[in-house]
């Protein structure tokens, strides 16, 4: 293995990496050159691929396929010296987080047996424990998109666990809070709340589209309980929300908004915002929010009579509204007392379907 | 060296009457509310059904006469039964059983969604217990489906998916996922109505959790059920191992170990399953030697060792020795490593042979860089184990139905 170099070379050795000719393989450029066969460039790599897999996507998977090509020159440099222990320890450490990441970069783009294989490929291998969690917490979100809830839950109800043995504050609370979206689009609605009431406050705050989903999802769920909670989590979630900047994430935090505020009985307003964000979701081919979105608006205006033929003028897509209209009158009984549960359930059992034909339902952006 | 006073008996005196017992009474059976008595009684429409080629079967569940709870209900029970001793035909009762759910959807609106569930993941295990672990994902590909999300359904049915798909995963060597997936199992199961399923859900768990090398993880769960009535009806071979691993796991440090021990050893006499019983004195002897009973320790380990290397069973041969070199080891004998290194070597399957082999290394090298002996073998075997499951080669399926 080569000799550790200071930092400042590693840059330039991935600099180096990514100047790359667009024809040119990296795999055999590593494999040719000892300079780039080394576990702390490896590592850069990794770390690298992390901090672009938010907005660059096929970015943070070059980087993460050049960290496993790395590590998997290093592993059969170590078995040849025969090495065992630490040496191949903190190799199969970078190769797991390196092969995590590539997962969920496939599952940010909706390539979900491709995520399946890297996360299989990653169970191969030991970790630290803070990765183990990641990993965790990475499968359960794929088992989410994949309709799999059950399994989602386990993952990342252990995730969270892991998180809170090893006092990783900010990464437990980000694995409460998906745990939260999770169990409220199930229609789970008292334990998204628990966990809700079960969260440590944030010191700060890294993911803010997170934190925003999560407080306004709560606020819907808190409110039959007695108290100022909802209340509290309302306002909470507006000031997170105020941090978000993406415009997609904004027309959906809305939507969260408008809804937590109809069940609250904030009604001013919620119908026009609803409209606007359906007409947005509409142009923007977004089906399933539009859907949701006019689920909120048949509970608020009745599915018969007046008042909604009064709504359809403004809605554009007729066949969208005929089948939400034909679920609704289906699914939800407006007599009964429980009203916005059964729209919730509705919204539940829609999202369930869709996933487990394997559609894309609510984007995910969790890095 | 402290002689325990539960008088240990020779290999040879565990031959005893007790009737075998690996299987596991139905814990999480199906609603058993009472079914409208059909003018056919189930077995027979069974046996029309069952005695019929595969073509045949194809073209009769479709049938509405076999659209019935009670012969859904009997197809499961007889696969359930079947698991351990013949798992074909376990898996063609479920298959059954799987097609009539299906096909009985509309007729039998509250039942048949839990049935088909329930019916896949009999598949699912039955593929599982003879190896084709490929082949029981897919069938639980198959279950997931049909699982419901409400509050209101039925919770069983998820947690019989979750605690099935955990024994898959943790066969396949993913024991982190199988970590997370068995308490979800218990906690969806009611105290009341399933105890049993949740106990047997907690001694997985804590055989999964020694694994993996936590021991807070294999003392909590049981812990809240030494000295509980509840274990007289979980499966004896289950609740040995689960006992005897925490009396080795507790030895210095928790009070019970003791207490531990005597409840593993209780269990132990109701297993007659050869291959088992041997298990379970590896395991026992691992328990002794963590309490300082060195010389009965030895004894066990040492003769289960010999009736393994005489048997070929490299895999439990492999364990036994790292037990016994964690013993004398960690009692400052000679370890007599080159006597237990020719013995494996000598043996045929060399892929498992040098997994082996590698594992012992590991041990010799984590003692040398002053490892505790019992968590350096616990580490060596947890690695052989899961070596070997990654390359599909074994060890012998966790004998649960």
């Amino acid at each position: 293995m080569s000799a550790q170099a200071s930092l400042p070379d590693y840059t330039l050795l991935l600099e180096e990496l990514a100047a790359l000719p667009p024809g040119e393989p990296v795999a055999c450029t590593i494999r040719g050159h000892s300079r780039y066969q080394s576990l702390e460039l490896a590592r850069l790599l990794t770390d690298r691929g992390m901090v672009a897999q938010p907005e660059r996507l096929e970015e943070s998977e070059e980087l993460a396929a050049a960290a496993i090509q790395v590590c998997a020159v290093l592993t059969e440099q170590a078995l040849a010296q025969q090495l065992h222990g630490e040496a191949i320890r903190g190799i199969d450490s970078v190769t797991f987080r390196a092969t995590c990441l590539f997962g969920n970069s496939c599952r940010l783009r909706g390539a979900y047996d491709r995520a399946e294989r890297f996360f299989l490929e990653a169970s191969h291998f030991d970790g630290l424990p803070a990765d183990t969690a990641s990993f965790l917490r990475g499968l359960g979100l794929l088992r989410w998109e994949q309709g799999r809830t059950q399994e989602a839950i386990a993952l990342l109800s252990r995730a969270r666990e892991l998180f809170r043995d090893l006092e990783l504050t900010t990464e437990a609370v980000s694995t409460t809070q998906l745990l939260l979206l999770l169990q409220a689009e199930l229609g789970q609605l008292e334990a998204a709340a628990e966990l809700f009431s079960s969260l440590e406050p944030e010191s700060t705050v890294t993911r803010p589209w997170l934190s925003a989903r999560a407080a306004l999802t709560a606020t819907f769920c808190l409110v039959p309980r007695p108290g100022n909670e909802a209340r509290t989590a309302l306002l909470q979630g507006g000031s997170f929300k105020a941090l978000v900047q993406h415009d997609d994430e904004l027309a959906l935090l809305s939507w969260l908004e408008s809804r937590a505020r109809a069940r609250l009985g904030d009604l001013d307003g919620v119908e026009t915002t609803l409209l606007k964000l359906y007409r947005h979701f509409d142009k923007a081919l977004d089906i399933v929010p539009a859907m949701l979105v006019l689920f909120d608006l048949l509970a608020l205006r009745g599915a018969d009579g007046p008042n909604f033929s009064g709504l359809l003028k403004h809605l554009t897509q007729q066949r969208q509204v005929e089948v939400a209209l034909t679920l609704y009158r289906r699914e939800v009984d407006p007599t009964a007392g429980n009203l916005w549960e059964q729209v919730t359930s509705l919204g539940a059992w829609f999202r369930l379907k869709l996933r487990r034909a394997g559609h894309p339902v609510t984007y995910l952006p969790f890095v | 060296m402290p002689k325990d006073p539960t008088r240990r008996l020779p290999l040879s005196a565990y031959r005893t009457p007790f009737s075998l017992d690996l299987c596991n009474p139905d814990d999480i059976g199906p609603d058993d509310s009472p079914v409208e008595e059909a003018e056919t009684p189930p077995t027979d429409v069974l046996r029309e059904l069952t005695s019929s080629g595969s073509d045949q079967q194809r073209l009769l569940v479709a049938d509405p006469r076999f659209h019935r709870k009670d012969v859904l209900q009997l197809l499961l029970a007889l696969s359930k039964e079947t698991q351990l001793t013949q798992p074909q035909k376990a898996r063609e009762f479920a298959s059954l059983a799987a097609q009539v759910a299906e096909l009985a959807m509309e007729t039998l609106p509250m039942e048949a969604p839990s049935a088909l569930v329930r019916a896949h993941c009999l598949v699912a295990n039955a593929y599982r217990l003879t190896g084709l672990i490929d082949l029981a994902e897919d069938s639980l590909g198959s279950a997931f489906p049909a699982l419901g999300f409400d509050p209101l359904d039925d919770r069983a049915d998820r947690a019989i998916y979750c605690r099935t798909l955990a024994l898959v995963r943790w066969e396949q060597g993913r024991l982190d996922e199988a970590v997370a997936l068995l308490p979800h199992a218990r906690s969806l199961l009611d105290d009341s109505l399933h105890a049993r399923g949740r106990a047997t859900c907690s001694l997985l768990e804590a055989l999964l959790q020694d694994e993996i090398g936590s021991p807070r993880g294999v003392l909590h769960p049981l812990s809240q059920l030494l000295g509980k009535s509840i274990l007289r009806s979980c499966p004896p071979w289950l609740t040995s191992r689960a006992f005897l691993t925490f009396a080795a796991v507790a030895a210095k440090r928790d009070p019970y170990a003791r207490a531990a021990l005597e409840e593993g050893l209780h269990s132990l006499g109701f297993v007659t399953e050869h291959k088992e019983q041997l298990r379970l004195f590896r395991l026992e002897g691992r328990a002794r030697g963590r309490l300082g009973f060195t010389d009965e320790a030895e004894q066990l380990l040492e003769a289960v060792r010999r009736e393994h290397l005489e048997t070929h069973q490299v895999v439990d041969l492999t364990l036994a020795t790292l037990d016994l070199l964690a013993l004398r080891t960690s009692t400052d004998q000679d370890p007599r490593i080159e006597a237990l290194y020719s013995a494996l070597t000598d043996l045929p399957s060399a892929e498992i042979v040098g997994m082996a082999v590698s594992a012992i290394d590991r041990f010799i090298s984590w003692v040398a860089g002053d490892e505790e002996p019992w968590e350096a073998a616990r580490s060596a075997g947890s690695w052989f184990l899961r070596r070997l499951r990654f390359a599909g080669i074994g060890p012998d399926p966790i004998p649960f139905a």
